[in-house]
């Protein structure tokens, strides 16, 4: 049983995935839904015509057919969600950073982790981040930029990068990730979750990503220097973002389908009891009739399953646990904490629906290195990330260690323990498990 | 838009709505159903759904299946005993070596002299133990003394420590650059491991604490060797000191894995309602909607049972002849009570008399100190090598 097993999504091939907010996939849908549609509709006039004994009415056979649009559009749009949005570019890839922010949940159910890739610390980007201000305002590249003193001062720092316009913001952080951090020597081996580049991703996820040089770019990396409740928004540093998995969008629409699946078999048994009953003579009355009560019915499914038996937040990724508790296999739980280093392992991929971004989604195995010994309700009143308190300094990983590291753990994430372990007793005796369970 | 795309996206979408429409179909009849049941547990008070509040911990909490936990680990005096095992303080995860590589006994080191500290740290899971710190220190000759000093420092005069990556159900070796005190004298050497997820922190301190002597099958040897039992509380302790002739054995033990794959559910009061609803999950195909989704797959390695019995604690007592006394009392059987004011320590004078015609061969005496809450504080093996 490796652990690396399925999960929700998974990532199609450079090429394969695309975006839903492009014409071209709008279109598709809805032509792959208008021909379901019709199919349906076809269908229903059978059934209708079987079972009537005559050609059904005209309201009747529109309506199965709307039904039936729904129905395809939210099995295609469910199939693109989980399988088509986003584009592999390695999968079981390694990365190590500080979590920056507090750890939250998105709306489709995955717990969203903010990384600042190692072998950088907040607090030493942040100050690099200052150099690159101080240094684009004396070549004039930013107007009105601080002294550097003042910008010590985070709430300045602050203030003067949500001062900036957005390009302004990504031009500063590409000239701090160019030039301040991956500039320096033997500090550059996860630049590539940063900047494009082609060897580390292959040509083909390369060629199907946008650039990002030039002006207007779209960095692979996110910033956000905004003000407001969103932990997203707080950061000054360039972070990449991880994502550990739920289906709460799954749930949701799975029920979404039951309410249409519930108006359609509505809808055609009153239109077929009209028809029967009225033998024709309310041929336009059947339809508005049978989609009017067959609407209240797939409401009352749909509210039913999305508030009692299926609810979306129930696919929510951190309110998961073992269904039987086995004490000899549990560990204890673990948190995520601003400020704490860590090891991730996962899929790398380009979302293509969130601004195509690059992320660790999902995240199969979570390793702490480094604990943050702050409290993370302090974050709002500081927003600041201490430096590490741990022996083991982000800031001194280097490439070695960091392949090393992978090495481990992608052969224990991705093979089975061996089935038998010998040993001598001196060391069967450092390893002894406790006998209380 | 390729007209090829277009077809396969349509039929895919077709064949997926026949199995939907039947799933949903049947999800709207228990749906129904269980509508109907809500209503009345709602008229009748039944059914509460009993959900756990969502706690600000929670918030911060990692899921199960990706969170990993190792477990850093040494061979732990403290731990074995509390496992009811028998110890020695001849720790085999410790060693002391020249700069050469070769090995020299704890108790025979130069003053004033460099040599390595060699640390093997374990790691008993199987999840990675990556960015493990190790520490090393070394303290007087005694039980308990407070007094640790780190075997190695930096140039700026912090503690050195030792940061390994530990493979599962492996070993690292740390080591540490030692000068022997210029005064000269006896020391203890302990060994610290340390991670910030560790699942059992309690195995992470091993104490080396040895002495060898020497003598012949006729002759014959006596012991007799003093050393402070400190008491580090604020209040008055008793200490249990007791000996044995436990020695690690030597030989193999054999484990084998045991692996359980359970699903991850939220729990409420409706997941059996739950079970029976169907979905379909692109991996497993159509599945009842609890069975959908991650599973969390955790081993274990079994068989220790007869290594707990064969090092067992009780099972080595030294044989009478040896005449063991601690502080001028015959310390056979439970040993005897040390009683030893707050924040203060006590000579302990420990005396024994090797039997004449004993075997060729290494024998051990192990001093343990006990506090009357069963803490081990400390201890001490003395190897005899009978020639």
């Amino acid at each position: 049983m490796p652990r690396n097993l399925p999960h929700f999504t998974e990532c199609a091939s450079p090429g394969d995935s695309h975006p839903m907010k492009e014409a071209g996939s709008i279109a598709m849908l809805a032509i792959v839904s208008l021909v379901g549609g019709a199919v349906i509709a076809g269908a229903a006039t059978t059934v209708l015509t079987a079972i009537a004994g005559q050609i059904a009415t005209a309201g009747c056979i529109i309506g199965s057919g709307v039904a039936g649009f729904f129905l395809i559009g939210l099995l295609d749009f469910k199939a693109w969600y989980y399988h088509r949005r986003l584009m592999c570019i390695h999968k079981d890839e390694c990365a190590a950073g500080t979590v920056i922010g507090h750890p939250h949940d998105s709306f489709d159910g995955d717990r969203k982790i903010d990384i600042l890739i190692a072998p950088f610390q907040p607090r030493e980007t942040e100050q690099l981040q200052i150099q690159t201000l101080v240094d684009m305002g004396a070549a004039g590249d930013l107007a009105n930029v601080p002294d550097a003193m003042d910008l010590q001062n985070r709430q300045i720092h602050f203030g003067y990068m949500r001062g900036l316009s957005e390009g302004q913001q990504i031009d500063v952080q590409i000239n701090l990730v160019d030039n301040y951090m991956f500039s320096q020597p033997g500090r550059d081996f996860l630049r590539h979750f940063y900047r494009r580049d082609e060897p580390r991703m292959g040509t083909a996820a390369f060629n199907e990503s946008p650039d990002d040089t030039g002006s207007g770019p779209n960095p692979m990396f996110r910033v956000n220097p905004q003000e407001g409740g969103d932990p997203e928004e707080n950061q000054l540093v360039p972070y990449m973002h991880t994502e550990v998995e739920g289906n709460a969008m799954a749930r949701f629409l799975d029920n979404l389908i039951a309410g249409v699946v519930a108006f359609l078999a509505a809808f055609l048994a009153l239109c077929i009891v009209c028809e029967v009953v009225t033998m024709g003579a309310a041929d336009w009355l059947c339809g508005w009739i049978g989609a009017g009560l067959a609407a209240l019915f797939a409401l009352l499914v749909w509210f039913i399953a999305n508030q009692w038996v299926n609810p979306p937040e129930d696919g929510n990724a951190s309110e998961i646990d073992v269904d039987v508790e086995d004490t000899e296999f549990d560990t204890p739980p673990g948190e995520a904490r601003p400020g704490d280093v860590v090891f991730l392992f996962g899929d790398w991929i380009m979302d293509e629906e969130h601004g195509n971004y690059f992320e660790v989604h999902p995240v199969k195995a979570y390793y702490l290195l480094c604990r943050s010994r702050r409290n993370p309700e302090d974050w709002e009143l500081t927003e600041e990330v201490p430096a590490s308190e741990c022996q083991f300094d982000v800031c001194e990983l280097d490439a070695a260690a960091f392949d090393r590291i992978c090495r481990i753990v992608r052969a224990v994430e991705t093979t089975d323990p061996d089935e038998g372990f010998t040993t001598t007793i001196a060391q069967g005796l450092s390893l002894m498990p406790s006998a209380i369970r | 838009m390729p007209l090829g795309e277009l077809i396969q996206r349509f039929l895919a979408a077709l064949a997926a709505a026949g199995v939907e429409t039947v799933l949903a179909l049947w999800r709207i009849l228990l749906t129904l159903l269980l509508g109907i049941l809500l209503l009345l547990s709602r008229l009748l008070g039944l059914f509460e759904r009993g959900e756990e509040p969502k706690s600000g911990d929670r918030c911060a909490e990692l899921p199960p299946h990706v969170k990993r936990k190792p477990d850093p680990c040494l061979y732990s005096q403290a731990w074995l005993t509390s496992q009811g095992l028998a110890v020695t303080w001849n720790n085999p995860d410790i060693w002391v070596t020249d700069l050469g590589g070769a090995t020299v006994p704890s108790d025979q080191l130069q003053p004033g002299t460099s040599y390595l500290v060699h640390a093997r740290i374990h790691d008993s899971s199987f999840d990675p133990a990556l960015a493990t710190e190790i520490r090393c220190l070394y303290r007087p000759w005694s039980f308990n003394s407070p007094d640790r000093v780190p075997v190695e420092t930096n140039p700026d005069g912090s503690e050195r420590i030792v940061v390994v990556h530990i493979a599962p159900w492996s070993s690292e070796v740390g080591v540490f650059r030692w000068q022997t005190p210029a005064q000269g004298g006896h020391y203890c050497l302990q060994v610290e491991c340390r991670h910030p997820d560790d699942k059992n922190p309690n195995n992470n301190l091993g104490q080396e604490n040895t002495t060898v002597l020497a003598t012949s099958a006729a002759a014959g040897m006596q012991i007799a060797d003093t050393l402070d039992v400190f008491n580090a509380a604020r209040v008055a302790q008793t200490f249990r000191v007791a000996t044995d002739g436990y020695v690690v054995p030597r030989g193999e033990i054999e484990l084998h894995l045991d692996s359980r794959e359970r699903r991850l559910v939220q729990r409420k009061s409706l997941t059996p309602v739950r079970s029976v609803m169907l979905t379909r999950d692109p991996y497993k195909g159509v599945v009842s909607q609890a069975r959908q989704g991650p599973t969390l797959v955790s081993h274990v390695y079994r068989g220790w049972d007869a290594l707990r019995k064969s090092n067992a604690r009780g099972m080595f007592e030294l044989e009478p002849e040896w005449g063991v006394r601690v502080a001028g009392q015959p310390a056979a059987g439970r040993g005897i009570e040390l009683e030893i004011p707050p924040a203060s320590s006590r000579s302990v004078t420990i005396e024994a008399s090797v039997p004449a015609g004993l075997a060729p061969g290494t024998y051990a005496m192990n001093v343990s100190a006990v506090s009357r809450s069963g803490r081990l504080i400390g201890g001490v093996t003395y190897e005899i090598e009978v020639q």
